[in-house]
């Protein structure tokens, strides 16, 4: 698999996630809250191929995510950019990996994405921190990627052609 | 665990990835015009998809949102047999709600989009954020004429302005960002003031030009000021005043609005072809 190839697989798997986000997820809501597949994608994306991948892929989610957003652009693709890399690093010492350990460390790093984009909104002056709705917002995005992390590492491992790589760590 | 030298390049493209989204904050607080353009275009062509996949997921997501939102539903039911139980008591009848009724219908009476010509716009999508930032876009843009700063009402009263206008879509400020920022007018007393989004609570408050001797009470109609500065047109209905609070160290008195038009349940919206002085 050359890079055009995984270039071309990563641009398809963006429209789509992007499309998916814009046009489905975002409206549908948990509690007035709905998934935040972009940050699934960042976290996965750093969990199956390592920190360099995840800040890479959560650098480009984020800048999809800004675009959409209406506070100040680049909050996002910074949050995106750290916790890919943040995700790498955590995968990295996953030794025997499985569907739950999977799922635990795509909801702590939600957890740990939303978090951050909500600091740094804040130290910029949109007040995310203290939307009375954060703990629920956080809850319920960790809760969904969680749930969605085993077809989202899939589509990323698709994407990286790092099946042999995956096992072999 | 990866080799050291894999490790050092993911710590060196971090650093750089993140001082490019450090640049692009820099950049967009300096008011760097590409972004905005940008974020028109992408919610241009994210328009045709979100029709597409609407129409087709139409089903799920209403079966979706009927099932997540089922204890919304019950309570919403309960408040309107509650209404119907006060109307039918007549308690909306007594005296104070009459005029408070009779006033808001004066300020809706008066006609505050005659001589303006309008767009209906219907709400496309709320917000992509699961935080509060207080826009909602429609679908309607340049090419029907809008233009940033046009106000956005609908037949209750005021809803925000255009902050962000694509081709065929339009980024709504809502009037309860605490960016949002008009002059009010009192309308029994005339009395002039400033009023701003009240954020996370829902409301708007008028928290300067309110004098301690200006008389106001709760029930207060609250319209747009108008002053040949403003960003707003005259007279359009902002709210109803529900609670006062005097500071005695300012000399002023601050007040608590509530919104006329109901902003969380947007489903058309009108846009005022009335742009703000320059």
């Amino acid at each position: 698999m050359n890079l055009d190839s995984r270039a071309v697989r990563w641009a398809l798997v963006f429209t789509v996630v992007t499309v998916a986000q814009v046009a489905v997820a975002s409206r549908m809501s948990i509690l007035g809250v709905h998934p935040d597949l972009l940050l699934l994608l960042a976290v996965t994306a750093g969990l199956t191929g390592g920190a360099a991948r995840g800040a890479v892929v959560g650098f480009a989610a984020g800048l999809v995510a800004d675009l959409f957003l209406y506070t100040r652009f680049g909050v996002g693709t910074l949050a995106g950019t750290l916790t890919g890399y943040a995700a790498g690093v955590a995968g990295d010492t996953v030794v025997r990996p499985s569907t739950p350990i999977w799922a635990a460390a795509t909801a702590a790093l939600s957890a740990v994405g939303t978090l951050l984009y909500a600091t740094l909104g804040h130290l910029l002056g949109s007040g995310t921190l203290a939307d009375p709705n954060l703990i629920v917002i956080v809850g319920i995005v960790s809760g969904t990627n969680a749930a969605l992390c085993v077809p989202a590492m899939a589509v990323c491992r698709w994407a990286g052609d790092d099946h042999s790589a995956v096992q072999i760590r | 665990m990866r080799p050291v030298a894999t490790r050092r390049r993911s710590r060196y493209l971090l650093v750089v990835l993140s001082l490019v989204a450090v640049t692009l904050i820099a950049l967009d607080a300096g008011g760097f015009p590409v972004f905005s353009g940008a974020r028109s275009v992408a919610g241009d062509s994210a328009a045709p998809f979100q029709g597409v996949v609407d129409t087709v997921t139409a089903p799920f997501r209403n079966a979706w949102n009927g099932v997540t939102g089922y204890d919304d539903l019950v309570a919403e039911n309960q408040q309107l047999r509650d209404r119907i139980g006060e109307l039918e008591s007549g308690a909306v009848l007594e005296q104070s709600a009459r005029e408070q009724l009779r006033r808001l219908n004066e300020q809706l009476e008066l006609g505050y989009v005659d001589g303006i010509p309008t767009q209906v716009a219907r709400v496309s999508s709320g917000s992509y954020s699961n935080f509060a930032d207080y826009r909602i876009e429609i679908d309607r843009g340049s090419s029907s004429g809008l233009a940033v700063g046009m106000p956005v009402v609908t037949r209750s009263g005021l809803v925000g302005r255009l902050e962000r206008v694509g081709s065929t879509t339009s980024v709504v400020q809502l009037a309860t960002d605490p960016d949002f920022v008009i002059g009010v007018r009192l309308a029994s007393t005339q009395d002039l003031g400033v009023g701003r989004g009240a954020g996370a609570r829902g409301t708007f408050v008028v928290d300067r030009g309110i004098d301690l001797d200006d008389a106001v009470r709760t029930g207060e109609a609250v319209l747009t000021s108008g002053l040949s500065t403003s960003i707003m047109p005259p007279d359009i209905p902002v709210g109803i005043v529900r609670s006062v609070d005097p500071n005695p160290t300012t000399r002023e008195q601050r007040l608590e609005v509530t919104l006329s038009a109901e902003l969380t349940k947007l489903d058309v919206v009108q846009v005022l072809e009335w742009e703000p002085p320059s």
